[in-house]
């Protein structure tokens, strides 16, 4: 029996911890064929790209009077921005982890050494890449032909803010996504989008009885965050240090539920 | 209706009567000035307030009657009277320490905020005095209500009732009236007698709240002292609570017309200026009181029925609402107020802070709940029981450790499961089940659809835990990454990205593990690499399988899971997984490979195991399986009648099909020579072995 045992030894050695070389490549790799597997699709991939700067050149620079204040038009400038942080990442976080849930993909993985949180750092690099990539003609935008009255790096800070103000707009994605199917992400996906994109001020007027309402959704908070911290006093409507607690806070709430969900059913 | 579902029913009710507390509180601010008086006031909310108050204690205390009529019953005076002891009294007195003086000087704070300091002084030296009950004044009330209801039973069971007859007219009186609809009539009669008569009756209030004074209120005896006491005999025929959930919605139904009513009469906001009076005819003040008094037993009934009707199913997660009800609403006052004080000077909007109020009280209360109450001797004093803290993997760790030497013995195995058990619901997948991968063994698992293949796999591979049992691969638990370091795994019905490359697939999974193949060995092994540089995407169903087996191979793994691997492959690129997988093995590879192909394992596996029903049926080697199942099969051309062979000794099954004779049988040589004897003419003679496939459905067809 002893002897037996011995040599099974020899056949079964137990298993190592992951080196940190072996961890950080593995979060590298995954990161990387995430984000290519993603812009290799542009189906997937243009609408986030096109749609903010198409409107931002429609509504926020062509049609706008002449004689529009130029606080309006940084204002305006902020809220397109805004809308092209967070669209690409409630939908690469709901879709991505959607569709790899509904195709085994994320079983797989569960049960591959994947390190636990590579795929989700995979998904939010991804998500911030193409959001800045949408942020990106913008600013270009903007700068050029917007008239704006922001100083460069005013508008870069701004930018910087929204780029890393998509990560809550991504924990939303990625906990729709671990609740829905494939199919469905994309319906609650805009569930959550479009009354967000309307009601958080970012470019419209709101009715008065809704001007309350504003705070409940992220998009305004983060709008507050970037236009405050681009030093643009104007339009603060809200106390920074409250808008950004609450963008801390939905991260937290909306990343822990989506990975309890996703680490528990898969 | 079983017993133990109504129960959960009355249960989630008493939870929502308790938890409804908390909304009706934070209404306060927005349309009295108690704790404080927020700028932004609400109709809403004073007729959300005014609904709740209504029916809510009433529907408490008929609950309590019935429980600690349970309660008595079940475990007799001494222990009903330890229990009330530990769950009301000592929660009351601790309560009225450490929950009362922060509530009340958050009401001073408010007051003061609202009023400014002199006003606030002066109003309260015109307030009631006595001792402040706070909101647990429904403990001390309690305390009284059973007191009085051991007495009043003790006196009836010795004196007045000993045989029991007038307790028998009672339960028929009670059956009767409810199954009427026109108890609440009588039901509401103490009770409006007392507040009719009450010239301080403050009418929008309904009920007055007796929080203040030790002395026992009138309109509170009258009004909860009915409830407690129809509580208390409707568990002395629980079957009438079927007549609650029949009537659910007509009684509703005549709640909300009354209570419709009594807000026409009495204003949807307190009028303050004349709290105690009603504008109208002489009349209106009979009709409110009675309507108001009424409107409680229908409510009360209404939701008992409701709570039958639809929460009458035991479910964790109302289950545990309903363990921490208690605590939410004891500690909820100070937090529901705190918050309203805080909230005073923001410019929000009533609409926004209300919600913003419940669900941040109920977060903090939740988490205090589940981290300092309910796994410590403060849940075991409130809820009558402590949890234990889960460990954060329950499961394989709460499996009775075994001793040193079984561990020792399984850490050299790749693959172990002990005694496990796994349930679906009700299902059971996997029954106790243990089995075990040698090193470098193929063990095939076979089992019809259902039998507990897969979850055994997944459990493997740490998808799944076991309800009981434990499950270990590579000697650690499957549920940490570190035991997964030297596993590759195939699954059936898997969609790798599609926009990503053969090679890049491979590179991908290969990055997580330490000492991988590297991809152009892994492409060569798996024959794929014709195929390294097109999309995943755009592959056949059978190129994507062998994509799937290079993945799983790509680890260089010890311990390789296959499940269904080569369905969906031609003959060729099958038999180049075949070898492939011999190779594997060769090195030393342990492999638990699912296949419906049996040619499979018999071609590839040195043991079998076969699952039917979530048992383990048989494992043992391919020829042991088969010799497993002794019977043989025979064949000919004859025209030996039938049912004549079917009388033979030792035959299974006797088929005619067409001129052949089909035999399954035992003594296969004793069958063949009746035959030769029964018919001369005998041609086609065939004499075989059950394949393993024969075998394996015998097996399965056994456990069924």
């Amino acid at each position: 029996m002893n002897t037996n045992i011995a040599i099974n030894q020899a056949a079964v050695t137990r298993a190592a911890p992951m080196p940190l070389m072996t961890l950080l490549r593995a979060y590298a790799t995954e990161a990387k064929y995430e984000t290519l597997n993603a812009l290799r699709n542009p189906a997937f991939a243009v609408p986030f790209l096109a749609i903010p700067v198409a409107v931002y050149l429609l509504f926020g620079i062509v049609i706008l009077p002449a004689d529009t204040e130029p606080g309006m038009r940084n204002y305006l400038f902020s809220g397109f921005s805004v809308l092209a942080a967070m669209m690409p990442s409630i939908f690469i976080g709901c879709m991505g982890i959607a569709l790899e849930r509904e195709g085994g993909l994320l079983k797989l993985k569960r049960a591959l050494p994947m390190p636990a949180g590579a795929n989700l750092v995979a998904k939010l690099l991804t998500s911030m890449i193409v959001s800045t990539m949408a942020i990106v003609p913008i600013t270009i935008a903007g700068l050029t032909i917007g008239q704006l009255t922001l100083s460069l790096s005013q508008v870069l800070i701004l930018e910087l803010v929204m780029i890393v103000g998509t990560i809550p707009f991504f924990t939303i994605g990625f906990f729709i996504g671990s609740v829905a199917s494939g199919s469905a992400a994309p319906a609650y996906g805009n569930l959550v989008f479009l009354p967000m994109m309307w009601l958080s001020g970012l470019f419209i007027p709101l009715p008065k009885f809704l001007e309350p309402w504003a705070v409940v959704w992220p998009a305004f908070h983060l709008n507050q965050v970037a236009l405050t911290s681009a030093g643009v006093s104007e339009f603060s409507f809200f106390p920074p240090a409250i808008a950004a607690a609450v963008l801390v806070g939905v991260t937290v709430l909306f990343g822990g539920l989506g990975i309890w969900r996703v680490a528990r059913v898969g | 209706m079983s017993q133990e579902n109504r129960l959960h029913a009355l249960d989630a009710a008493r939870a929502f009567a308790l938890l409804l507390g908390i909304v009706l509180h934070a209404t306060m601010s927005f349309f009295f000035f108690v704790p404080a008086q927020d700028p932004s006031q609400s109709t809403t909310l004073a007729v959300t307030f005014y609904v709740i108050h209504v029916f809510r204690m009433g529907l408490f205390f008929l609950l309590a009657g019935f429980f600690a009529h349970m309660v008595l019953h079940r475990r007799g005076t001494r222990e009903f009277l330890k229990g009330r002891a530990k769950r009301i009294l000592v929660p009351m007195i601790v309560g009225w320490v450490l929950i009362a003086p922060p509530t009340i000087y958050i009401v001073i704070v408010g007051l003061t905020k609202t009023f400014g300091e002199q006003a606030a002084a002066s109003g309260a030296a015109t307030m009631p005095q006595g001792f402040p009950l706070t909101h647990l004044w429904f403990l001390y009330y309690l305390c009284i209500f059973y007191v009085l209801a051991l007495g009043v039973r003790a006196a009836f069971v010795r004196f007045v009732d000993p045989n029991g007859v007038v307790r028998s007219r009672i339960d028929t009186v009670v059956r009767l009236s409810l199954a009427s609809y026109l108890a609440p009539l009588v039901l509401a009669a103490p009770l409006f007698a007392v507040l009719y008569k009450d010239a301080a009756w403050m009418m929008w209030f309904g009920l007055p709240t007796p929080d203040i004074g030790f002395t026992p209120k009138l309109p509170a005896l009258a009004g909860f002292g009915t409830a407690f006491v129809l509580g208390w005999l409707l568990h002395r025929q629980v079957e009438v609570l079927e007549v609650f959930r029949r009537q659910c919605f007509v009684n509703l139904a005549v709640a909300i017309g009354l209570t419709s009513l009594c807000l026409s009469l009495v204003g949807l906001k307190p009028n303050m200026m004349g709290l105690t009076t009603l504008d109208g005819p002489a009349w209106s003040r009979a009709a409110y009181a009675g309507a108001y008094t009424v409107s409680i037993w229908y409510w009360v009934f209404g939701l008992t029925g409701a709570a039958l009707r639809f929460f009458n199913k035991p479910s964790p997660g109302r289950r545990y609402i309903a363990d921490s009800s208690y605590w939410l609403y004891l500690a909820h006052l100070p937090v529901v107020f705190g918050l309203q004080v805080l909230l005073l000077d923001l410019p929000w909007h009533w609409s926004l802070k209300f919600p913003f109020i419940v669900v941040t009280t109920l977060a903090i209360l939740l988490v205090s709940y589940h981290y300092l109450v309910r796994p410590t001797f403060i849940g075991g004093i409130l809820n009558g029981r402590k949890y234990p803290r889960r460990s954060r993997r329950t499961g394989s760790d709460t499996a009775p450790a075994p001793s040193a030497s079984v561990l020792a013995l399984h850490d050299t195995k790749p693959a172990v499961l002990e005694n496990v058990t796994r349930r679906f619901g009700k299902t059971v997948a996997l029954d106790d089940v243990t089995l075990t991968v040698e090193p470098g063994e193929m063990l095939a698992v076979l089992g019809p659809n259902g039998a507990g293949k897969s979850t055994a796999i997944s459990l493997w591979l740490g998808l799944l835990e076991p309800d009981e049992g434990s499950v270990r691969v590579m000697g650690a638990s499957p549920l940490e990454v570190t035991s997964r370091l030297e596993v590759g795994v195939m699954m059936q019905d898997v969609n790798l990205a599609p926009d990503l490359k053969v090679r890049e697939h491979i590179a991908q999974t290969a990055s997580y593990y330490a000492h991988p193949l590297n991809v152009d060995e892994a492409l060569a092994i798996s024959g794929t690499t014709p195929l390294a540089g097109k999309r995943y995407g755009k592959l056949s169903g059978g190129q994507k399988r062998q994509v799937q087996f290079a993945v799983a191979i790509c680890g260089a793994p010890k311990l390789l899971f296959l499940d269904e691997p080569t369905v969906g492959l031609d003959i060729e690129a099958r038999e180049a997984m075949w070898r492939a997988i011999a190779k594997l093995m060769a090195e030393g590879c342990s492999i638990v490979l699912t296949t419906h192909y049996l040619e499979e394992a018999e071609a590839l596996a040195d043991r079998v195991a076969v699952l039917a029903k979530g048992k383990l049926v048989a494992t043992g080697s391919v020829e042991d399986m088969r010799s497993l199942v002794t019977r043989r099969r025979i064949s000919c051309r004859s025209g030996v009648d039938i049912d004549e062979i079917r009388g033979w000794p030792g035959v299974v099954e006797a088929l005619r099909d067409a001129g052949n004779v089909k035999v399954t049988a035992f003594d296969a040589e004793s069958i063949v020579r009746r035959l030769l004897v029964a018919d001369p003419a005998l041609s086609h003679l065939e004499v075989r072995q059950a394949s393993l496939a024969e075998a394996f459905t015998e097996l399965t067809k056994e456990a069924a």
